[in-house]
């Protein structure tokens, strides 16, 4: 008698009489993937933006060269820390003036277009956001920035806390999923996550930066265009995000990216807004 | 609400089952409800973009045991195994009938495979599922599948040893 013949049977009659905890099962799952859920809305908040209506503009527009807001200009740490520092001249941070200050630290030849300001679905209360798209050349994708102010009902979290397991196949070139975390001398942290990736190879890379104050900005780059009714989960139009991580890194560190902004980075953002809208 | 209540009869239609193979999977009844706990909370997470799927439920049933199945591999990758591999099984079966006794020996020989062999035998064996679909689950081409299967046939035959002629037993 062969036992690949039986092997059905005796596993189905093994386990016949096994009691299963099914009230419980189905109570924790449920209480569990709530967390999860909340977890992931807060992780993957380029994911979770809803394109509410198309927008009127949706021309391309040639990225200007870095502002001349001292809020970026400055290169070395001690002349930006300098210009950060809140004066007169100073205005609460706007999404205009945060899209000012993200276009000159991009390198030049992009595109940026599709500016929305928050707040977003999955966005604080308490932060200021916005959400763009850019191209490097090599197919749109989405951004959203996202600057808050330290908050002491903000979660706390970790890389172990992150759920990366893939739902979908990633496109050809695409990087794992993954998550480290490093702190300076400072008490700066910078996290740098890439996402799960989900149906039609849409994925992300995401920076966290959270200053010793509590001050945190969020970054997350798509590898496609914002998601919307057509295609809710975002739909890749390359194989991964522009940029590396590291470039990301170094623009979420700039100390531009203040709550209190200088008011002609505000002037400047608002006035290139309305271009990009 | 709604998707909360749909969900949860999903969850409770497919629980047993999903039990049963996490249990034979990873042999331990604690174990097995942390294994399809997580497996339903992912389900749960993703739940509107499932059903949107639009699908006749069968997809998402396999979706589910690729999920239980990597939930599954991944612990088994990050837990250093506190299992005990013995040379010996630790209780034979004197008579088919009894599953208690049954399932000792079954979970003590699947325990002596390693954690992909073991999958591949509950998928294919408890859960009926074609090679080429447990290929789809463990990410493998279908031919390694065979290898795995093949090899695990071998191991358990050896494992089970005279025991065989009881267990057979109509």
């Amino acid at each position: 008698m062969d036992l690949e013949h039986d092997l059905s049977r005796l596993l189905g009659e093994s386990v016949d009489g096994l009691a299963s905890p099914i009230g419980a099962i189905v109570a924790e799952a449920g209480a569990q993937g709530r967390r999860l859920r909340r977890r992931r809305r807060l992780w993957t908040l380029g994911a979770t933006v809803v394109v509410v209506a198309a927008l009127a503009t949706t021309g391309a527009v040639v990225m200007p060269r870095p502002v001349s807001s001292p809020a970026v200009t400055g290169t070395s740490p001690a002349a930006t820390a300098t210009s950060a520092e809140p004066s007169p001249a100073t205005v609460p941070v706007t999404a205009e003036a945060m899209l000012q200050i993200l276009a000159g630290l991009l390198p030049p030849g992009g595109k940026l277009s599709k500016f929305r300001a928050g707040p977003f679905e999955a966005t604080r209360d308490v932060a200021t956001a916005f959400s763009v798209e850019y191209d490097d050349g090599r197919g749109a994708a989405h951004i959203l920035v996202v600057v808050s102010p330290p908050d002491p009902k903000a979660m706390s979290w970790n890389c172990d806390q992150l759920d990366l397991t893939d739902y979908g196949t990633r496109p050809e070139g695409a990087e794992p999923a993954g998550c480290t975390s490093t702190a300076d001398a400072a008490g700066t942290v910078v996290s740098a996550v890439t996402g799960v990736g989900p149906d039609g190879g849409y994925y992300f890379r995401k920076v966290r930066l959270e200053r010793a104050d509590g001050t945190s900005v969020d970054l997350v780059v798509s590898n496609g265009p914002a998601p919307s009714e057509e295609h809710p989960f975002g739909l890749a139009d390359r194989p991964a995000p522009p940029l590396t991580a590291a470039a990301w890194q170094a623009v979420v560190r700039d100390p531009a990216w203040q709550n209190e902004v200088p008011a002609t980075t505000a002037e400047a953002g608002a006035a290139l807004a309305a271009t990009l809208r | 609400m709604e998707q909360g209540l749909e969900f949860e009869q999903f969850a409770s239609s497919r629980a047993h089952r999903l039990f049963q193979v996490a249990y034979l999977m990873c042999g331990d009844w604690h174990q097995a409800q942390d294994l399809v706990q997580t497996t339903l909370a992912k389900m749960f997470s993703v739940w509107g973009r499932l059903r949107r799927g639009g699908d006749d439920g069968s997809t998402i049933d396999a979706y589910a045991r690729k999920v239980l199945l990597r939930t599954y591999l991944s612990q088994k990758r990050l837990r250093k195994s506190s299992e005990v591999v013995t040379a010996e099984l630790p209780e034979r079966a004197s008579a088919s009938g009894d599953g208690g006794e049954l399932r000792l020996v079954m979970v003590a020989a699947l325990k002596q495979l390693p954690p992909r062999n073991r999958a591949v035998v509950v998928l294919r064996y408890l859960e009926d599922h074609s090679i080429e679909a447990v290929a789809d689950m463990l990410g493998m081409s279908p031919g390694a599948v065979k290898s795995l299967n093949f090899r695990s046939l071998a191991k358990l035959r050896e494992i089970l040893g005279e025991d065989r002629e009881t267990l057979f037993r109509p």
